[in-house]
């Protein structure tokens, strides 16, 4: 759901993206889908470092280079949360959230660097990133539906 | 909206006198011009109606990650019963999840959570 989002997202967003660095970030994102699904941490790690480790052209749109960046970001923060490594995934999703805005991108960044803060027992600062996400997600909700 | 019902009425207003004369019967006229605009009410309406309608997998997935992270926010408020803030967000997450839960359930129908 999260990928056909995104995907979605990614389309739209792709008005002044230049064909190739939307086909690289969606090839990036297959390759680590692929490697996920075989229990390949690395290889996933490998694929979307590849995608956030590139300055994206000079071209790209600002929005559409952070929700890109962002999406990733949030990945890779989620990889490193699953490998109990919650040091490097509080890295990437801080990363992430330094890009700013207020969509789904940056709210799931808010949960895994919950996830990541739980696994540190900072569970108090856990919580305040899941209840940020949870009123960001109520907003978007609210918008969603019609009045 | 209105002022085009009312732009249809006055047309239809007009209509009468090129009809044949008929034995008098306003009501029945009346009748007539009464469903000409809820038929014209709803073709003026449908379009907009159906750009209002919600986006059933969106929201529906919109509501359960509020419902999971007010699960997640309780459970954490839990483990630590001193906590009076945490208490707080845990009210108020359960509260955005109900309310997220019955405005999307009053418009989709959304997959059992396994």
């Amino acid at each position: 759901m999260k990928r056909l989002l995104f995907l979605a997202l990614l389309a739209g967003c792709s008005h002044a993206a230049p064909q190739s660095w939307v086909e690289r970030a969606r090839d990036a994102h297959a390759r680590a889908d692929a490697a996920l699904a075989r229990g390949d941490l690395d290889g996933g790690r490998t694929a979307l470092r590849e995608l956030v480790d590139v300055p994206p052209p000079g071209a790209i749109a600002l929005d559409d280079r952070r929700v890109v960046l962002q999406d990733a970001l949030y990945r890779l923060a989620e990889i490193e949360n699953s490998d109990r490594r919650p040091q490097a995934a509080l890295a990437w999703a801080d990363r992430g959230l330094a890009l700013g805005g207020r969509d789904l991108f940056y709210a799931n960044l808010l949960v895994a660097r919950g996830h990541a803060r739980e696994q540190l027992g900072e569970d108090t600062w856990a919580l305040t990133d899941y209840h940020d996400a949870l009123v960001i997600n109520d907003e978007i909700l609210e918008k969603a539906l019609p009045r | 909206m209105r002022v085009l019902i009312l732009l249809m009425m006055a047309g239809c207003a007009a209509a009468p006198q090129e009809r044949a004369p008929t034995t008098s019967q306003p009501e029945e006229d009346i009748a007539q011009l009464s469903r000409a605009i809820e038929q014209a009410e709803r073709e003026l309406e449908g379009p907009s109606m159906m750009a209002q309608q919600a986006d059933c997998s969106h929201v529906c997935e919109l509501e359960r990650r509020i419902c999971e992270l007010a699960e997640r926010i309780c459970a954490i408020a839990e483990r630590h019963p001193d906590a009076a803030d945490a208490k707080d967000r845990c009210q108020d997450g359960r509260l955005r999840c109900e309310r997220a839960h019955a405005r999307v359930r009053a418009q989709c129908t959304c997959p059992i959570r396994q």
